[in-house]
């Protein structure tokens, strides 16, 4: 039980610890471009839920914007934070757990909690939302 | 969940809200894995159904603890995306090899004498202030075990409700009480079932013994789940 007591207290301080003081959430310099990129984090262990949030939402942003798409001016990255490379981006766009995210410039939209609550049951409604966000970045 | 998602879209009142986000978690596959093994541990006193259903309470206040800690730690200021991301990202790799870890010293197959303590085991099995403390600890660590689900349903909609303003700092403790609820029901009713078959039979001390083994068996297959899951 001493050890069980010990694991807890270093699963509860760990984080306190490595995490500093409040850094700017949102609107971090994302480098201006015209170009719209929809982003979704995860990590390598993943649940049906979260596969097909990434699943909707890359085939929406392709269903929705198909001529963007082929211009270039909108694209789609599943990126795994538990990749080298793929915690380069989250660090980058200050993204550190699972969220899906539409980029344009300076301006980020989190998407993450829509998808979680629409993307498996109302797959329409999340693509309207999709749509609506999205629209506000074009 | 189809009308709970309904419930939390029309909801306009926090502490409803916080319920079916509670709720959500606790049905949802993703943590069940967690929720049956705390079933199992809440119902180790198998014999004495009050004892089950106290277990089952104190496991809830543990996952409250958590809830809030974790809540108030990022009300005070901590970096909210940083700080969700360090459970999403540890929370279900250090599950797995803790739950393989306590189900070996359950079965008494990892004995560690600590100066001053008898073994880890007798002092469980004994009805001591211990035996109320290890429920506790399990709801503190089960709670900080996120999946990616139950993380956005915590972090992504809860946290932004309860950190708003200091008077939604009670919401963690609704949704702790609603992740609780099903564990507690389950564990209450293996117990009343069980006991009702073992008076009959008058072996409940007998059944006990092996049910914990099964318990702590149970502990280890799903710490080995969730190293598969994880590392594999």
């Amino acid at each position: 039980m001493r050890t069980f007591q010990m694991m807890l207290a270093l699963v509860v301080f760990m984080p306190v610890m490595a995490c500093s003081a409040q850094t700017e959430k949102k609107d971090a310099k994302t480098g201006s471009s015209n170009k719209i990129e929809a982003y979704y984090f995860h990590f390598t262990a993943r649940c049906m839920t979260c596969k097909t949030v990434e699943a909707q939402a890359k085939q929406n942003i392709e269903t929705l914007y198909p001529e963007l798409m082929k211009q270039g001016n909108i694209s789609f990255q599943s990126v795994n934070l538990d990749e080298d490379a793929g915690k380069a981006v989250g660090d980058r766009l200050h993204v550190y757990g699972q969220t899906l995210l539409a980029v344009k410039g300076d301006t980020k939209i989190n998407i993450t909690n829509e998808g979680f609550m629409y993307a498996v049951r109302e797959p329409e409604k999340f693509k309207a939302i999709m749509k609506e966000k999205i629209d506000a970045l074009l | 969940m189809e009308f709970l998602n309904r419930l939390l879209e029309n909801s306009t009142m926090p502490w409803l809200s916080a319920m079916v986000l509670g709720l959500m978690t606790a049905i949802s596959p993703c943590p069940l894995a967690t929720n049956i093994t705390a079933v199992g541990y809440i119902s180790k006193d198998i014999e004495n159904r009050d004892r089950v259903f106290i277990n089952g309470l104190l496991y809830t206040f543990g996952r409250a603890v958590t809830y809030t800690a974790i809540a108030l730690v990022i009300y005070l200021g901590v970096d909210q995306f940083k700080f969700s991301g360090f459970f999403q990202r540890y929370g279900e790799k250090i599950l797995g090899p803790l739950l393989i870890i306590i189900g070996l010293f359950m079965l008494d197959i990892i004995k560690v004498k600590f100066p001053g303590m008898s073994g880890l085991t007798s002092k469980m099995q004994k009805k001591t202030r211990w035996g109320y403390l290890d429920v506790i600890l399990l709801g503190l660590v089960f709670a900080l075990a996120f999946c990616p689900y139950s993380g956005v349903l915590y972090f992504g909609m809860l946290v932004p409700m309860t950190v708003a303003s200091a008077s939604g700092l009670y919401l963690p403790i609704v949704f702790a009480i609603a992740t609780g609820i099903p564990v507690v029901i389950f564990a209450w009713i293996l117990a009343y079932a069980v006991s009702g078959i073992g008076t009959v039979y008058n072996r409940v001390k007998v059944f006990e013994r092996w049910f914990r083994r099964i318990i702590a068996v149970l502990f280890i297959a799903v710490g080995i789940y969730y190293v598969f899951r994880v590392y594999l």
